[in-house]
């Protein structure tokens, strides 16, 4: 079968670090795939390689079963591939509303067109607000994006990921900086993503991974220890040495 | 944060403060009537410094070469008048597009670098321009310029005087008609992706955006007026020299849109009135006086308001009146749903 997503064999070197070593990764159609690993396994730098921003050092990136390992990031995301950052990256001069019409207006093409008022775009203005809506952030619309809480720019990511009509989608520990309360939030906007999107989710909460997901990789110094069905990696005695002796998950997971 | 509560998605409102500049302009031409090739010569500085202001301060593309299309306008105007094309408008016109077809050649080039290797590679160019103008002496006069230009009266009906009126309020008319269209052009879809662009350029690759084409259409644009503020100098002085081509002409730009507020339109008018009427008034004092007069005035603006002389005026009124929000639910229940 053709996958959304593969990694063949990915290596990356910073200096002298090999941040990833030998990775590959399949994202089947639907797929619900969690990557989890202690800090500096190299989770964002995988991200970075399949989303284009990280150039690996050698391997190849499939999208569709096509090659795209020299592709622009911008051109992947036109082919669907959208990505969150881990530390929030959006802009902070503009109002929420217009960081996520920002999105809307680029994944309509609209990005070019120097003579329709963006203010009069209704259509890409009430679509940009309906995903506001969807993570609840409508009253803060009109704010700058620098006055929210960082847990509330963390959803606006989420938001702009969403306006831009992802098939596979890369979610950079979306849950890091999210107040407990809001979880649900998050897990709802996860539930309702379209069942044919492919899902890769970094995430140090066990408790969404367990909810989410139904694959697991687990990468620890840029390897693929184990990965397969939740169910047989969780279970695994080399994951539970990992975590045991990094403390990280079990202490989130408490 | 040098603008509190800016609201991009509102850009395209048109306030009535906008006319104010204008009945300025007009105000001046009565008011100071010995005063109106002075005043012409700030008009084509005006349209210089927005086309400048529309890279720097919109798209953030810091650019020092901007002289070249200011200078490429003004040759361009010229050698049509010498050629026999002398209808002021539409030598303009071409001599703008001049300057965009250069553009849009070097543009997908020099675009691509950022910061300071982008400054360093376009003074160069600049320089090389100038300098190469100076030794092309056959084709630019060298030196000497292209002196005793001349072009029909505007629109065949109003002759050029003396006393700089037609040139005032042709090149007013210029002005307005390029801030309504460059008005147009940064308050859409496509403006806002520039401010994005300049804001968090790999934000705006990861959203999907054709940054480098989006880059180079306002390059264009921009030099399209560049080269139409050129032409219009060349119209308004009967003579073009090397001094259109001078790098200096891309760093004072500079200044007056720091001036006036990066980032405005207006800011870029303000600014370069300011400027012009200070230099003007400072060199009339002492010859060797104004580059200081300019000096301590920019420090102060840039000291004690993050957004120019405009922006210290936007942030005192939006004291007064805070500003209405771009998505008011009320009013969007009115129209058409979305696509
Ligand atoms: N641009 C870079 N240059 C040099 N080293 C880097 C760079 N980016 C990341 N690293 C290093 O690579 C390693 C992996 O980093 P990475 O951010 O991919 O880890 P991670 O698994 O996402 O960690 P975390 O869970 O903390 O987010 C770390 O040791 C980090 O210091
Ligand atoms: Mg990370």
């Amino acid at each position: 079968m053709t996958y959304m997503l593969e990694a063949r064999d990915l290596h990356k070197y910073f200096g002298a670090l090999h941040v990833t070593n030998g990775v590959n990764l399949k994202l089947a159609p639907g797929a619900r795939h969690a990557l989890i690993g202690p800090n500096g396994a190299g989770k964002t730098t995988l991200v970075g390689q399949l989303s284009g921003v990280i150039a690996p050092t050698s391997g190849q990136v499939f999208i569709g079963g096509e090659d795209v390992t020299r592709l622009a990031p911008a051109k992947r995301t036109r082919t669907g591939l959208v990505r969150t950052f881990q530390i929030s990256n959006l802009f902070t001069d503009m109002t929420v509303l217009e960081n996520v019409y920002l999105a809307v207006s680029q994944n309509r093409r609209m990005g070019v067109n120097p003579f329709r008022a963006a203010g009069r775009d209704k259509g890409s203005i009430d679509r940009a607000m309906d995903l506001i809506r969807k993570v609840r952030l409508e009253p803060h619309a009109d704010r700058l994006v620098s006055e929210l809480a960082y847990g509330q720019q963390r959803l606006i990511e989420i938001a702009i990921a969403l306006a831009l009509d992802p098939k596979i989608l890369l979610l950079d520990e979306p849950a890091a900086g999210i107040p407990t309360g809001e979880l649900d939030l998050l897990l709802r906007v996860i539930e309702e993503l379209d069942p044919s999107l492919a899902l890769l989710i970094i995430e140090h909460d066990m408790e969404l991974v367990r909810r989410v997901a139904t694959d697991v990789t687990v990468l620890v110094h840029g390897t693929v220890l184990i990965d397969g069905p939740l169910r047989d990696v969780m279970s695994s005695d080399e994951v539970k040495r990992v975590y045991l002796g990094g403390g990280e998950v079990e202490a989130q997971n408490a | 944060m040098d603008m509190p509560n800016a609201r991009f998605l509102n850009r395209h409102r048109f306030s009535l403060w906008e006319l104010v500049p204008l009945i300025v302009a007009i105000g001046c031409f009565y008011l100071f009537p010995g005063y109106l090739t002075l005043g012409a010569a700030v008009l084509v500085m005006a349209i210089f410094a927005v086309s400048l202001d529309l890279v720097i301060g919109y798209a953030g593309i810091v650019t020092l070469g901007h002289s070249v299309f200011f200078g490429v306008g003004a040759y361009g105007a010229a050698k049509l008048s010498m050629a026999g094309i002398d209808a002021p408008i539409a030598a303009a016109l071409i001599a703008g597009a001049m300057a965009a077809v250069l553009a849009v050649l070097t543009g997908p080039f020099v675009l691509r670098l950022k910061h300071l290797p982008l400054i360093m590679v376009t003074v160069a160019i600049a320089a090389i321009a100038h300098e190469a103008a100076n030794k092309m002496s056959w084709l630019t006069g060298g030196h000497d310029g292209l002196p005793n230009l001349t072009f029909e009266p505007v629109l065949g009906l109003f002759k050029w005087s003396i006393w700089g009126t037609t040139s005032y309020l042709y090149v007013l008319a210029w002005l307005v008609l390029l801030v309504i269209v460059s008005r147009i052009v940064v308050s859409s879809s496509f403006g806002m992706a520039l401010q994005g662009i300049r804001q968090n350029e790999l934000r705006m690759r990861v959203m999907g955006a054709p940054v480098l084409k989006q880059q180079v259409i306002i390059y264009t644009y921009s030099a399209f007026l560049a080269g139409i503020a050129g032409a219009l100098y060349a119209q308004t002085n009967n003579f073009v020299s090397l001094e259109t081509l001078t790098v200096d002409l891309g760093v004072f730009a500079l200044a007056m849109i720091v001036l006036g507020g990066l980032g405005r339109i207006y800011g870029a008018i303000i600014g370069a009135a300011v400027y012009m009427i200070v230099q003007y008034l400072a060199q009339q004092w002492d010859p060797y006086f104004w580059m200081l007069a300019i000096g301590v005035l920019l420090v102060l603006v840039v000291r004690f308001g993050k957004g120019g002389l405009l922006g210290i005026a936007e942030k005192a009124w939006l004291r007064v009146r805070p500003a209405r929000p771009a998505y008011d639910p009320a009013t969007s229940e009115k129209l058409e749903p979305g696509e």
